[in-house]
């Protein structure tokens, strides 16, 4: 018996030294008394009491024992649970005195299934009925601002919440409640309070919903279980917001913008208002978007972006960083949407002015086998435009699996234009050759107009689809204005040979109509493998009456001049048929097959009656192989083929006599050519290391190219024509790659090298002889950047090797290096303040051809002060070109010319901005 | 005498016993194939928030709307046996579409795990963009709060218990005692028996089984791939922290979701 003592002793001093900390525990045997059972596996939890939290767990054993050791002291909760018998819980407590439990027996009870009793009480007031489901409309309920989603269900007639929570509707137990059609499990507010308020809610839907199985595959398996669905309101946007920014400065350059948008629920209403002669001529991409007018935009499910009916006023319309512009835009959209967002109507009113004044020169050199001719042209342009254009977009879901779509616009537009231009050409030797001066006159008026409806139906089958495009487009120009001209022509010891002076009216009516239809059908063959066969019917009318008058006597043009008036009348009809097929497997993308158009085209001149028959077809084959190795990795090859035909104007051109120093002539042998593109891109990205290394090649090659052949007469006038590249492929191949990464030891600024080489080979024929111009083009260049936000660059430096020869003037080659580097800055500072630079910076060396190296360096900078908490109100120093080394300038070489202009263009300015934003947005608060 | 009826009574209740134990059976091993559902628009619609709503976007979220339908759907399954579970997410071929919103990393099933419940530790193969990781720690300790809820998931009983992890994630659960395995989808574990269903609702994401398979399970099937890098969680912890640090508001989710 001592022996026994002391080996219980020994027990427990070894039990002590392992459960030290914990040295509580509880033990006990579950059984069903009533049918003598031992409850093998039965779930001993054991919760904390003070928050029901699980604190241990075990089953119960063979012969329905149980214990948990190694338990903390404290007060918890016993939960016992075995299948389908009633839990059973009871309370206790381990304390210091009492650190050990044995539950003996506990006994548990088989699990009386009870019908819970239901009273339906209320009437079915205020109630719709919509098919199968009851819809309550939220707000017909009164309800407090703080109630939840249970109290106003509670007030719904027919709906019963109990004490916990359980929803009973029309008599039968919800078993699921949506909230926009997830489902809703409710929130445990001592873990989460995120809690639905009542004030959130717009609908409440009540409906039979058919198991989730039954909505996956369409096949109802009869089992439906009621179902309350809450809809929340919208994020509902009420009120306003807009911006206006004006800015003041030297050399009285201004920029004015103004912005407003309303909101109301779904509909809104904005407008806007730019001016400025910075060269901004519209509402900028950011301002865009916000505004909203982007009704002709189109994202596919690819998250390709497609714009149509771009407007040349938002482009900057005549525009292009030549000149100084003046330009005045204002516009007002409405849109808004109904039915349960079936239909949507997007509209808008733009209208525009703008006015460039351009002085340009331009020195060409022209290589001829003979020898060289420079020219020296001055060209003192003004254009005026003015613009307005209203366009509707309307779009409507006729049911689950078809969509219509309206566009239409309507535009107006005034232009006038006035050019004045001299120029003088020298033989190589420096004596004169010829000398013209010109003054064109041109006062247009153009009327457009587009509508395009798109049908587009999902069918049954999974993936298989059609569409059906009609499209009329329809525009008329009118415009007259005065050619007037004086060219003379010199020999070699410089003296005037011959005079040249026009002095005509010139009227000019164009119509066209296209009519096109176009049905496209999508027809998956399996899971992989499917087709896009597409038809397109157009025709298109085209008359051109174009009217020359002589003077009859002084600003008197009454004399129609027969040699350049000319009346068109053109109808072209196209027949297209296309197939493309594709397969898409696992990480394997394969699209290949062809469109192909047939033309017929049938033209007539009215005062001669001739007539111009043509027909042909052209190939438009395609093919791509795409590999995705990974989300962030993959390869692409891509081939493009497609057929050019000459137009009408190479073939048969309306003899025009704008430039006497330069006509056009027609070449009726002209062949089609042919292109071909091969296209080869590689990508592969690191998240996590923010490493990048991309590759792409291309390289693009002409059949049968149609090339300009001009003819230079030994009075410096040339003539062009086009005629098809016989026994030569005229190629351009470039190639491009980078790599870059985020380096640790730098700060985390990302650090990378790029490359790009391209090569090109092209061809025309000078005075009948074959002209080859080789291009090569070499630039490396390294790349910083680091995007923080408070603390944000850009910059780029790179040497560029360009070399470029023409075959017959070789000795007059441009080779050299240059350099071109970027810098963009963006810095917070305290108090508000920030710092914006942008630097430009561009060399192009001295060439045998270019006697003369250029340097450039174009630095913008921006200082803002912003006031207010959010930052509402900002004050905006800039300065533009500091330097005032924005010289407008372009070299470019082309065929046999080597072509250098200059244009003024903006440079140096400093100015003083206001911006605010103001904001006055109200609504619902959202759900966190 | 006395101990005659001992005898008898010990048999009699030795019989029921063994009779009453087909009653309930509980499952040690056996196949759950589950479901995870992704409300892709309400997700998208946060997304579009914190980018700051511009029209691109919610055109974007239309063209989204009009070509998907609203709950992206995924399938797992976690086969178990032996006092181990193997969660191993069905790959599924790289979406060809690149549409704005086809990466969202709640889309992603990027951990294939193999937990052993008898000492509460786990191993995880982890995704993270191109990078893959062998994650090997301990698992997660959730503090499940047992409710009196209950729910039938693919035909088995099961009680709610609700938790909060990483601070701030609310998770709902759903476990059957029948199954008698601490195991569950992704890394949620930790409840008297299996969880069967598991929702994170303010994430928009559910895990649901479809069915319960209860053929025995050979040892070969308790298997994960063993390619990644090592390291522990605070190493990864570590490791996206320094990754993640100028992502700004887009890091919160996709650190989020990396952790989980």
């Amino acid at each position: 018996m001592r022996f026994l003592s002391l080996a219980i002793l020994l027990c427990l001093c070894v039990s002590t030294t392992i459960f030290a900390q914990n040295p509580n525990s509880i033990k006990g045997i579950v059984a069903d008394t009533s049918s003598f059972t031992r409850l093998k596996n039965a779930t001993i939890s054991v919760l904390n009491a003070k928050d029901s939290t699980l604190y241990k767990f075990t089953r119960a054993a063979e012969n329905g024992t149980f214990s948990v050791a190694a338990m903390k002291k404290g007060d918890f909760i016993l939960l016992l649970t075995y299948p389908n018998y009633a839990d059973y819980v009871t309370t206790f407590s381990l304390t210091e005195e009492k650190n050990s439990l044995d539950f003996k027996l506990i006994n548990m009870n088989s699990k009386a299934k009870i019908l819970n009793e239901v009273i339906v009480k209320g009437r079915a007031t205020a109630i719709r009925v919509k098919g199968d489901t009851t819809e309550f409309n939220a707000g017909s309920f009164t309800i407090q601002p703080n109630d939840k989603v249970e109290d106003l269900l509670k007030k719904l007639p027919g709906i019963q919440v109990d004490a916990q929570g359980k929803i009973t509707a029309q008599g039968k137990t919800v078993s699921k409640v949506l909230v926009d059609g997830e489902e809703f499990f409710g929130d445990d507010p001592t873990l989460v309070t995120k809690n639905l308020r009542a004030d959130m809610v717009d609908k409440v839907q009540l409906f039979e919903k058919t198991s989730d199985q039954a909505a996956f595959t369409g096949v109802d398996d009869g089992q439906k279980t009621q179902t309350l669905n809450i809809k929340l309101k919208e994020d509902k946007k009420q009120g306003y917001f807009g911006k206006i920014d004006a800015g003041y400065g030297s050399d009285d350059f201004y920029e004015i913008q103004a912005m407003i948008n309303k909101f109301k629920n779904k509909e809104k209403i904005a407008a806007y208002f730019t001016s400025s002669n910075t060269g901004k001529t519209g509402l900028g991409w950011d301002d865009a978007g916000r505004f909203g007018a982007t009704g002709n935009m189109e994202i596919t499910d690819d998250g390709m972006i497609f714009m149509s009916g771009s407007d040349d006023l938002d482009g900057g319309g005549t525009y292009w960083g030549e000149g100084i512009p003046i330009a005045h835009n204002g516009g007002i959209h409405y849109e808004n949407k109904w039915n349960g967002d079936k239909e949507s109507i997007n509209t808008n009113y733009k209208a525009g002015a703008l006015n460039v004044k351009i002085r340009k020169n331009t020195l060409n050199q022209n290589n001829l086998p003979s020898g060289i001719i420079n020219s020296n042209t001055d060209n003192v342009t003004e254009n005026d435009m003015f613009r307005q254009k209203i366009d509707a977009t309307y779009t409507i879901k006729l049911d689950t699996s078809s969509n219509l779509k309206v566009i239409i616009d309507g535009t107006l537009k005034n232009t006038e234009n006035e050019n004045f231009f001299t120029s003088t050409a020298l033989r190589g030797d420096n004596s004169l050759l010829n000398t013209s001066e010109r003054l064109t006159t041109n006062k247009g008026k153009q009327q457009l107009f587009n509508l395009n409806a798109l049908y587009t139906r999902k069918l049954k089958k999974p993936g298989r689809n059609y569409s059906l495009n009609l499209t009329n487009a329809y525009s008329n120009t009118n415009s007259d204005g005065l050619l007037q001209s004086d060219n003379n022509f010199y020999d070699e010891n410089g003296l005037p040979t011959r005079n040249e002076i026009i002095d005509q009216l010139k009227q000019n009516d164009i119509t066209t109509n296209r009519l096109a239809t176009n049905f496209t059908f999508t027809e998956p063959f399996n899971q992989f493998f499917s087709l896009v066969a597409n038809y397109g019917l157009s025709f298109t009318s085209n008359d051109a009456h174009r009217r020359a008058l002589d003077a009859s006597a002084p600003n008197v043009y009454n004399q129609l001049n027969p040699e350049f008036s000319n009346n068109f009348e053109a109808d072209q009809l196209i027949n297209q048929v296309g197939a493309i097929f594709s397969y898409k497997k696992g990480k394997t993308v394969i699209n290949f097959g062809t469109k192909s158009s047939f033309v017929t085209f049938d033209q007539k001149e009215l005062y001669t009656n001739q007539s111009f028959n043509r027909s042909f077809t052209n190939w438009l084959p395609q093919a791509s192989y795409q590999y995705k190795f990974s989300a962030q990795k993959s390869i692409r090859f891509n081939y493009n083929g497609s057929t050019t035909q000459p137009n009408v104007n190479q073939l048969q051109p309306v003899r025009v006599n704008d430039d006497p120093l330069n006509i056009q002539e027609g070449n009726p042998l002209l062949k089609p050519s042919y292109n071909n593109r091969f296209n080869v891109y590689y990508n592969t990205y690191k998240v996590l290391t923010d490493q990048n290394f991309y590759l792409n090649g291309s390289i693009n090659f002409t059949q049968d190219q149609i090339v300009s052949s001009n003819t230079t007469d030994s009075e410096g006038r040339t003539i062009f024509k086009s005629v098809n590249l016989d026994g030569k492929l005229p190629y351009n191949a470039s190639a491009y790659g980078g790599f870059s990464r985020k380096l640790n030891f730098l700060g985390g600024i990302s650090t990378g090298i790029n490359l790009s080489v391209s090569e090109s080979k092209f061809y025309n024929y000078v005075n009948s002889e074959l002209n080859e111009t080789s291009n090569l083009n070499f630039s490396p260049s390294i790349s910083l950047n680091r995007y923080e936000e408070n603390n944000q660059f850009y910059f780029s430096f790179g040497p560029r090797y360009n070399a470029q020869e023409a075959s017959l003037q070789k000795q007059m080659n441009n080779k050299g290096w240059g350099y071109g580097g970027y810098l963009d800055l963006l810095r917070k500072l305290p108090k508000k303040f920030t710092v914006n630079a942008l630097a430009q910076y561009n060399y192009q060396p001295s060439s045998a051809a270019f006697s003369n190296n250029f340097e450039q360096l174009v630095i913008n900078a921006k200082l803002t002060k912003a006031f207010l908490k959010d930052e509402k109100f900002k004050l905006v120093l800039s300065a533009n070109d500091i330097l005032n080394q924005n010289r407008g300038f372009r070299r470019t070489a082309s065929g046999n010319s080597i072509i250098q202009t200059s244009y003024n263009n903006i440079s140096r300015y400093f100015m003083f901005s206001l911006i605010w934003d103001f904001n006055k947005m109200g609504g619902t608060p959202q759900t966190n | 005498m006395k101990n005659l009826i001992y005898i008898i009574s010990f048999i009699l209740l030795a019989v029921t016993l063994s009779a009453n134990a087909q009653n309930a059976r509980f499952l040690t091993q056996g196949t759950i194939e589950y479901e995870k559902r992704v409300n892709a628009y309400a997700l998208i619609k946060e997304q579009i928030k914190l980018w700051g709503n511009d029209s691109f976007s919610s055109q974007a979220f239309e063209s989204y709307q009009k070509n998907n339908p609203q709950f992206k759907t995924a399938k797992s399954k976690l086969v178990f046996g032996n006092e181990t579970t193997a969660f191993l997410p069905q790959t599924e071929a790289i979406s060809p579409s690149n549409n704005w919103f086809s990466d969202l990393i709640q889309f992603q099933q990027a951990n294939t795990i193999l937990t052993d419940t008898k000492n509460g530790t786990s191993t995880i193969q982890k995704k993270v963009y191109d990078e893959t990781y062998m994650v090997s720690d301990s698992t997660r300790k959730i503090n499940w709060k047992i409710t009196d809820e209950f729910r039938e998931i693919a035909g088995y009983n099961c009680r709610r218990a609700n938790a909060l992890v990483m601070d701030s994630v609310y998770v709902v659960a759903f476990y059957s005692e029948e199954i008698a395995v601490s195991g569950g989808p992704e890394s949620f574990t930790g409840l008297p028996g299996m969880i069967l269903g598991l929702a994170l609702p303010h994430e928009h994401v559910t895990w649901f089984a479809t069915s319960v398979n209860d053929a025995p399970v050979t040892p070969d099937k308790l298997k994960i791939p063993t390619k990644g890098k090592p390291v522990n969680n605070k190493q990864l912890y570590d490791i996206l922290k320094s990754a993640l640090k100028n992502w700004g508001k887009s890091a919160y989710e996709t650190f989020k979701w990396t952790m989980m």
